[in-house]
């Protein structure tokens, strides 16, 4: 269990040579316990050129996940009678994976056998309707699905509302999960946030829209979608949001289990809605990272005057003991008087909480070899929590 | 007759370094706990053969590790480093090739782009001449994804999806984005790795059973391979899109490229001596 301590922090601005501000707007430092993991203790030092020609870009990047699929939980009761199936695209195709339960390692999941399998439409009952059997044997042997099993729509069946049964044993109680993956499919769902690295209260907006694949444009929906945060140890958070424009917002619950070290959360979104007269529904996903402030960079960072400098000191506040890594790229100029990057340089030091004042060792080696002169400048400035992996500041 | 002088002078430079020089090979399984990869993982045909283009075919290590683990992982990376610090310190060597399979490319790169959170890291990067990365899942994979869907529980019932070890989920395609632009270098828009990383892309998997070519390596694992097909882009190694396999560093070749026949690999075929795989790395080595 994290122990976690408020520290009120007074922003001190030193009177450094400045080359790079400090962020102003950092919330308060927490104080957490030392994870229970291996932390390396020495200082470690480490340069690498890197090419003056290629762009990069420490700039937070979005992520959108395009959904052209949707699953559901059922049990085996509900399979032997029929559950309903909504396919948009024909040709579908349906994976059936038996669920095992946290508790039960040793308990024997009945996959379902693809022969069992039936399909119907409009109350009918289809003759050969797949094109394509993969059974639970099949997939072990390649490691990929366990449980499972998997079935393809003929193309011939087209699309609408089918009833699937399994006309085998299952146990009524047995957990299963039915995953329709429509390859091609004209509607997908683009769900995506703005960025995947938050601190601990940050507001996240999201965005989630059902396009036609031939225009890649939204389409008007009914309703609102169903959302929820799903914790890295499987726990599933309805979420409350709110309309934000043409976008939604929400606050991450704070009665979430903690991730693990370098485990992120994920943003659930399911919707369902009728499309000339189809049902189409969907789940998407994305990964985020939350983070808690245990330390932050105070101040202005100066790099070292000198023809070749060999370090940049950095003040640091840290709130929590841990491993932190400052790290920056370093630009040199060329004949033109162009500004151009050649050096990411990193520094991690074991800190106890408090105030601390360290170097970024910069390669003097690398920087006469650059072919670039002077004036050298720091950019990118970044703190790194290692104990934790967290990202904490980046400038 | 300056020059002349100059260039024996070089020359002897030259073959005294490559005398003195060590150069060695570190076999790096993908996902999974190994305990004897060169059996299991590898096979000894596949070793042997690439081994031939070493000028000392002892010098090198088959890794052993948990890449069940997140790649950050004591038992992962951890694992890798302390195998590798061992090998070049018992073998004395000075230049090292990683050859990666699958997720071993992302625990090396994991290595390579976080030099400073562990002691040991700049010693093995610094020995380390290039990274050759078969089918290395660098942006991960939509299968991982799809193992990891509906695996939520309630914490009264607690229903889990089997084969949800860590690696699983770091290999989702979310989660490695966010790797990719936080924690490791190599892909579009970050600094480039400290060494060259280079990958060897499978394009397709062949599963016609009239087709001798889809026997090689096992035929019971392409059938499963050719379905995960609907999960993936046209262009894919049965496991991984094309676009993963290249999204780190620099890409070396795409199976058909050189292959015997312009046969592809399918993902358990690019870790076996298929269509010639092996000759290409070892003339590479």
């Amino acid at each position: 269990m994290n122990k976690l301590k408020l520290i009120g922090c007074a922003f001190s601005i030193l009177p450094l040579l400045t080359t790079l501000p400090a962020n102003a707007q950092t919330p308060d430092l927490v104080e957490l316990s030392v994870p229970d993991a291996a932390i390396e203790k020495q200082t470690v030092h480490f340069s690498q050129r890197i090419s003056t020609n290629k762009p990069i870009s420490f700039k937070a990047k979005g992520y959108t996940n395009i959904s052209d699929e949707y699953w559901f939980e059922t049990t085996g009761k509900q399979l032997k009678s029929g559950v309903e199936l909504n396919i948009s695209t024909p040709g579908a195709l349906v994976r059936l994976s038996g669920k095992q339960a946290k508790d039960k390692y040793s308990t024997q999941i009945k996959a379902i056998n693809p022969n069992a399998v039936q399909l119907f439409k409009n109350n009918k009952k289809l003759s050969a309707p797949f094109s394509q059997k993969v059974s639970q044997q099949e997939f072990a042997s390649a490691n990929i699905f366990p449980n499972s099993s998997a079935l393809k729509l003929k193309n011939e069946f087209g699309k609408g509302a089918f009833t699937l049964k399994v006309n085998d044993y299952l146990d009524d109680n047995q957990r299963y999960v039915v995953n329709v993956k429509e390859k091609n499919a004209e509607h997908k769902l683009h769900l995506a946030l703005a960025k995947q690295s938050y601190m601990q209260g940050e507001k996240i907006n999201f965005s989630s829209k059902l396009k036609t694949t031939s225009t890649n444009k939204a389409i008007s929906t009914q309703g609102r979608p169903l959302a929820y945060i799903k914790t890295p140890s499987g726990e599933r958070k309805l979420l409350n949001f709110a309309k934000n424009g043409d976008q939604f917002q929400f606050s991450v619950p704070t009665d979430l289990a903690p991730a693990k070290r370098g485990q992120l959360f994920e943003l659930h979104v399911e919707t369902e809605n009728k499309t000339n007269g189809l049902k189409v529904k969907r789940n998407a996903k994305v990964a985020f990272a939350l983070a808690q402030p245990t330390a932050r960079i105070e101040g202005d960072a100066a790099m070292q005057k000198s023809a070749v400098p060999s370090f940049v000191d950095v003040n640091l506040q840290v709130a929590s003991e841990g491993r932190y890594e400052v790290s920056a790229v370093v630009y040199g100029s060329n004949d033109k008087k162009l500004s151009l990057p050649f050096m990411l340089s990193r520094s991690a030091y074991y800190l106890t909480p408090g105030e601390h004042a360290v170097k970024l060792q910069l390669d003097t080696d690398i920087i006469k070899n650059s072919g670039l002169k002077a004036p050298y400048t720091v950019t990118n400035l970044s703190l790194m929590d290692q104990s934790r992996l967290a990202l904490l500041q980046q400038m | 007759m300056i020059k002349k002088i100059a260039g024996t002078l070089l020359s002897c430079l030259l073959l005294n370094f490559s005398a003195i020089a060590a150069e060695g090979i570190a076999f790096i399984h993908g996902t999974g706990h190994q305990t004897d990869a060169y059996n299991d993982y590898w096979t000894g045909d596949f070793v042997n053969s690439v081994l031939q283009g070493l000028s000392d075919s002892s010098k090198y290590t088959v890794i052993n590790c948990n890449f069940d683990q997140y790649m950050w992982d004591t038992q992962a990376s951890g694992c890798l480093a302390a195998q590798l610090t061992t090998f070049i310190n018992d073998k004395n060597i000075t230049q090292l090739t990683l050859l990666t399979h699958s997720n071993g490319g992302n625990v090396v790169r994991w290595i390579l782009s976080n030099p400073t959170s562990d002691s040991r890291y700049p010693a093995i990067i610094n020995k380390v001449t290039k990274v050759i990365a078969i089918a290395p899942s660098s942006l991960g994979t939509p299968l991982a994804d799809a193992v990891k869907q509906g695996n939520v529980f309630e914490s009264t019932l607690g229903w889990l999806l089997g084969y949800g070890t860590d690696a699983v989920s770091q290999q989702q395609v979310s989660w490695m984005s966010y790797y990719n632009q936080n924690w490791l270098l190599g892909t579009s828009g970050r600094p480039s790795l400290p060494t060259e990383f280079k990958n060897i892309v499978g394009s397709d998997v062949d599963s016609a059973f009239w087709d001798g070519d889809s026997y090689c390596g096992g035929y019971q694992y392409q059938v499963a391979l050719e379905t995960t097909q609907n999960w993936l882009d046209s262009c894919s190694d049965g496991f991984l899109n094309c676009s993963s396999q290249r999204g780190a560093g620099t890409e070396w070749f795409t199976d058909i490229q050189r292959t015997n026949g312009s046969e592809p690999l399918s993902h358990h075929q690019s870790r076996r001596d298929c269509f010639n795989l092996d000759v290409i790395i070892r003339n590479d080595i």
